[in-house]
């Protein structure tokens, strides 16, 4: 990181808020989503940002078809017996249902249609057709360049800090002309002088005389 | 709502993908939708936090304290992308500060990118200046990277890693490692 933005970001405040970062991918989901439900290339931009900001490079595509929420682990508590840490209502809430209470595993019933089929229901896994299919490390490196120029342009404090640079650099600027103008002030004082002097000195005459004639002893035609 | 509904609503109203072809320089974002899609990926508790920022966000958008001073300071604006995702960023931290930092992390993004689209769309209708769909993207993004560069520790790090600056400036600067980004006596936009 430049050092100008690595200062921006040890500026910034010391509050922090947990599950920011879920949030990301919540939105970047649900915006790639949308967009690409109603062709909108700018909502699919948008939520591909989110998510590559939420930490998902893989963006809707590692959750295809599946809920952001419950992948961040739901607040209910009632579902079932994945969905609780209580021990008796595990017992009790996932037998919910069965008149038998728990029954013993049945070998036959294991070759399940939904575990025949996995390979079928995991294709929709990363096949949404986003352009974020596979993880593409350029397109997260130039994610955060981009992330780093926008803090760099839009962080306040540094922009204060640019200010106060500026500020410097026209004092400096103002100063160095002062004294050019100064000079040059200087030499044409000089000039003035040495033509003053030129016209009070009669030619061929030598100064010890002390010959002076006054330059403005008649003033002009016009009273000047 | 679902997307395929959103499909669905779009292809009645005559908008469907194939007659989207002027993105970028018009506006085709629908604040609805994003908070359709948006609460579509989130469970009951997380759904109704967003309910109740979104509630307080358009007070603060729309409310008659607030309006004009929002609005009057985008009239004319040079860098409309960047004021509104200034504009968002400052408006959150106002929604933090004045909630006690107790709103969850996880509806922060989302709120602020609902609230964004709908600001979006009434400058448009009302005038007060053009914003574009690259305009919105560019605004989202500053909103995003600013939020997360704010709050969440871990994105500076990311940050700090890609940009291969590895240790430079780890820790806070001592003496201003507990100012906000949010200044205090600045408007809205941060003028």
């Amino acid at each position: 990181m430049p050092p100008v933005a690595a200062f921006g970001a040890a500026i910034v405040s010391s509050v922090t808020v947990a599950g920011l970062a879920t949030g990301a991918v919540i939105v970047g989901t649900g915006m790639q989503l949308v967009g690409k439900a109603i062709g909108s290339k700018t909502l699919q931009k948008v939520g591909s940002g989110f998510s590559m900001a939420g930490g998902v490079g893989l963006g809707v595509s590692a959750f295809g078809g599946m809920n952001a929420s419950k992948v961040t682990g739901g607040a209910s508590k009632s579902g079932g017996i994945l969905q609780t840490d209580n021990m008796d209502e595990m017992l009790s809430s996932s037998i919910k249902g069965k008149s038998g209470g728990l029954t013993a595993f049945n070998q036959a019933k294991a070759d399940t249609a939904s575990m025949n089929n996995f390979k079928g229901a995991s294709n929709s896994v990363g096949a949404m057709g986003f352009d974020s299919e596979v993880f593409n490390p350029e397109l997260e490196k130039s994610f955060f360049q981009r992330a780093n120029e926008t803090l760099t342009k839009y962080n306040p404090a540094l922009n204060i800090a640019g200010g106060m640079g500026e500020a410097y650099m026209a004092s400096e600027r103002m100063n160095l002309e002062k004294e050019l103008l100064d000079k040059k002030l200087g030499f044409e004082q000089q000039l003035v002088d040495r033509v003053d002097t030129n016209n009070g000195t009669p030619l061929n005459i030598n100064p010890a005389f002390n010959l002076n004639r006054n330059p403005r002893a008649y003033p002009g035609i016009l009273g000047r | 709502m679902q997307p395929q509904n959103l499909m669905q609503d779009q292809e009645i109203e005559g908008q469907g993908p194939e007659e989207m072809g002027n993105e970028g320089s018009a506006f085709t974002i629908n604040s609805d939708q994003i908070e359709a899609g948006v609460k579509d990926q989130m469970d009951k508790t997380q759904s109704g936090n967003l309910d109740r920022v979104l509630s307080e966000g358009n007070k603060l958008l729309f409310g008659k304290d607030t309006h004009y001073q929002l609005m009057d300071s985008l009239q004319g604006s040079a860098d409309i992308s960047g004021d509104l995702g200034n504009g968002a960023f400052n408006m959150m931290g106002m929604l933090l500060k004045s909630s006690g930092n107790s709103i969850p992390g996880d509806v922060i993004l989302p709120a602020g990118v609902i609230l964004l689209a709908r600001a979006s769309e009434f400058i448009n209708e009302s005038g007060i200046a053009t914003v574009t769909d690259d305009d919105f993207e560019n605004a989202a993004h500053i909103f995003s990277v600013k939020i997360m560069n704010a709050y969440d520790p871990d994105f500076q790090e990311k940050m700090k890693l890609h940009a291969g600056g590895g240790n430079q400036q780890s820790g806070p600067v001592e003496g201003m490692s507990q100012q906000s980004e949010v200044p205090q006596n600045v408007g809205i936009l941060g003028r």
